[in-house]
């Protein structure tokens, strides 16, 4: 099946996307167009291809050994429409385009306000004045301001989970990324830093393509304006906002499926 | 087995203090009869009454500093090959290469450097012999590359991998990455390679001895020929065991000895100024 959504302009079109690992076929025949409407929310039992999905979007899949994989990926990159593999778009510009955010924080070993300074350096050559700017208007847009503000220089080692993940999504949107690819953002975060998380990407969707996988329904019924369900490697089912809003009817919808 | 470990380590810190004790004691009698400013004298004349060690320890400090100068350079290019700026499958191959370099004797990379470098530096260059303070520092420094790089890839083991998915997702180049963010979190490995390493080669005798040509005299030029503190040791116990020659023998010692403690204690407050500043273990 092919399921579109075309309530607004689509911002991904994927053709006959397939990727293995050491010969394991991890995604396979992936035809999608995908439509913006609020934050794309992936799910699916575990080794069902999310993560790998959510990485062929920023070419991350090529980081691991044993990659191999083809196909056609084109996204709303400044504007129109690229093909992430075209040769005039450097890898390292697609990654900055398309931020990620991982599973587990991943702050670089250097102070709080290096973490977003120093990528933005290497990665955009903004002089000092130009990134001081960016990384207030970063760290208050992710509600981290107040509370480091006062201790930019320390480790940033010393942040609670919580704030770490906010810190590297920060980092992220310093880069002013077009796609925000996040791979089950809250897992390794309590309840309380969870539900700041998600209140913030529901802030961020107007402002950004959200594309995140997540393992609880509970969280991809309140962030979600599509549900993407996948299952062995392929795309079971794209779910419009109508039909999760019920969480019987998605439960249900979801045991038919599983 | 505590108590066994326990006298363990009394017996080792006790030989470390005996040591210390015996190189001080011997070389009392240096400054007893008024010779200890002739012990830091320029020349090195037993038979004269002159026995400068100064010749001695430049020679070292130059031999130490010039293959550390060599190596250090060298060790670090290779980390940062083997961490990724070259290809991935070269990676094991070098590494198992430098562990494999540990395993070879000194005495090996002595015999090669007369055999091959020396006669290549007698007939290319018009200075002297070839047994020179160059050729010693050239083949002392593939002596410590071993150290100096397996110090630097051992931390850099523990950061790299941690590193290289974020960075790679942030857009961030390799060559970025390694020297940016890599290297400056990897400093008590860097600090420690080139201590150690400097270590190593202060305390090197056997490379010194074979290559650098002996003569006791402050080297002014890389073609010169020099005499290392070990190396004098070495060559004096085997022709004399008395009087004040004898002597002058254990301060070299003592100066050997301290400055291999010295070595020590840096990396110890080293580690332990690091490990405050960045929160580790």
């Amino acid at each position: 099946m092919e399921p579109t959504l075309m309530r607004h302009k689509p911002f991904c079109d994927i053709k006959n996307l397939h990727v293995s690992f050491h010969g394991r076929t991890v995604l396979q025949k992936v035809n999608l167009t995908l439509s913006d409407s609020g934050i794309l929310v992936l799910v699916g039992s575990s080794g069902s291809g999310k993560t790998t999905f959510l990485r062929s979007l920023n070419r991350l899949n090529e980081h691991y050994s044993g990659y191999s994989g083809g196909g056609k990926i084109e996204l709303k990159l400044s504007g129109s429409m690229q093909d992430i593999h075209c040769p005039d778009l450097e890898v390292t510009e697609l990654r900055r385009q398309v931020g990620m955010v991982f599973q587990t924080p991943n702050v670089l070993p250097v102070s709080i306000a290096q973490n977003i300074n120093l990528p933005l350096k290497l990665v955009t050559g903004l002089d000092k004045a130009e990134r001081e700017g960016r990384l207030i208007e970063v760290l208050q847009e992710v509600h981290l301001w107040d509370e480091v503000k006062d201790r930019l220089k320390e480790n940033s080692a010393r942040l609670s989970g919580g704030q770490q993940q906010r810190l590297c999504l920060a980092r992220v949107l310093a880069l002013k990324p077009k796609v925000l690819l996040l791979d089950e953002p809250t897992a390794s975060l309590d309840f309380k830093a969870s539900h700041k998380i998600e209140d913030l990407l529901i802030e961020l969707q107007d402002r950004y393509q959200i594309i995140a996988v997540s393992h609880s329904l509970r969280q991809a019924r309140k962030i979600a304006g599509q549900i993407l369900v996948m299952k062995e490697g392929q795309i079971e089912h794209l779910l419009k906002k109508d039909q999760f809003e019920n969480p019987e009817m998605l439960q249900k919808l979801l045991e038919d499926i599983f | 087995m505590e108590a066994f470990l326990q006298y363990a380590t009394v017996f080792s810190a006790l030989i470390v203090l005996i040591l210390f004790g015996f190189l001080t004691y011997f070389t009392l009698p240096l400054f007893a009869e008024g010779q200890f400013a002739e012990l830091f004298s320029l020349h090195w004349r037993p038979f004269h009454g002159e026995f400068g060690i100064l010749p001695m320890i430049s020679g070292t400090l130059a031999l130490a500093i010039s293959a550390l100068l060599i190596a250090y350079p060298l060790g670090l290019g290779i980390c940062l090959f083997v961490h990724g700026l070259g290809p991935r499958w070269l990676a094991r191959p070098t590494l198992l290469l430098v562990h494999g370099m540990t395993g070879i004797p000194t005495v090996v990379y002595g015999f090669v450097a007369v055999f091959l470098l020396v006669p290549l530096l007698r007939n290319n260059f018009s200075h002297g012999s070839g047994f020179s303070l160059l050729a010693a520092a050239l083949t002392l420094s593939i002596l410590i590359l071993p150290t100096i790089i397996l110090l630097i890839n051992s931390q850099l083991e523990h950061i790299v991998p941690k590193l290289r998915l974020t960075t790679t997702a942030l857009g961030i180049s390799r060559i970025h990455e390694l020297t940016r963010i890599s290297l400056p979190a990897a400093s008590y490995g860097l600090l420690s390679a080139a201590i150690l390493g400097f270590g190593r080669a202060v305390g090197d005798t056997l490379i010194a001895l074979m290559v650098a040509g002996n003569a006791a005299q402050i080297p002014e030029f890389a073609f010169d020929s020099i005499r290392t503190l070990t190396a004098h040791i070495a060559l004096v116990v085997a022709t004399d065991s008395q009087s004040t020659t004898y002597h002058s023998l254990f301060a070299c010692g003592l100066i050997l000895f301290l400055t291999t403690a010295s070595v020590n204690l840096l990396l110890h407050r080293i580690k332990h100024r690091t490990c405050r500043e960045t929160d580790c273990e």
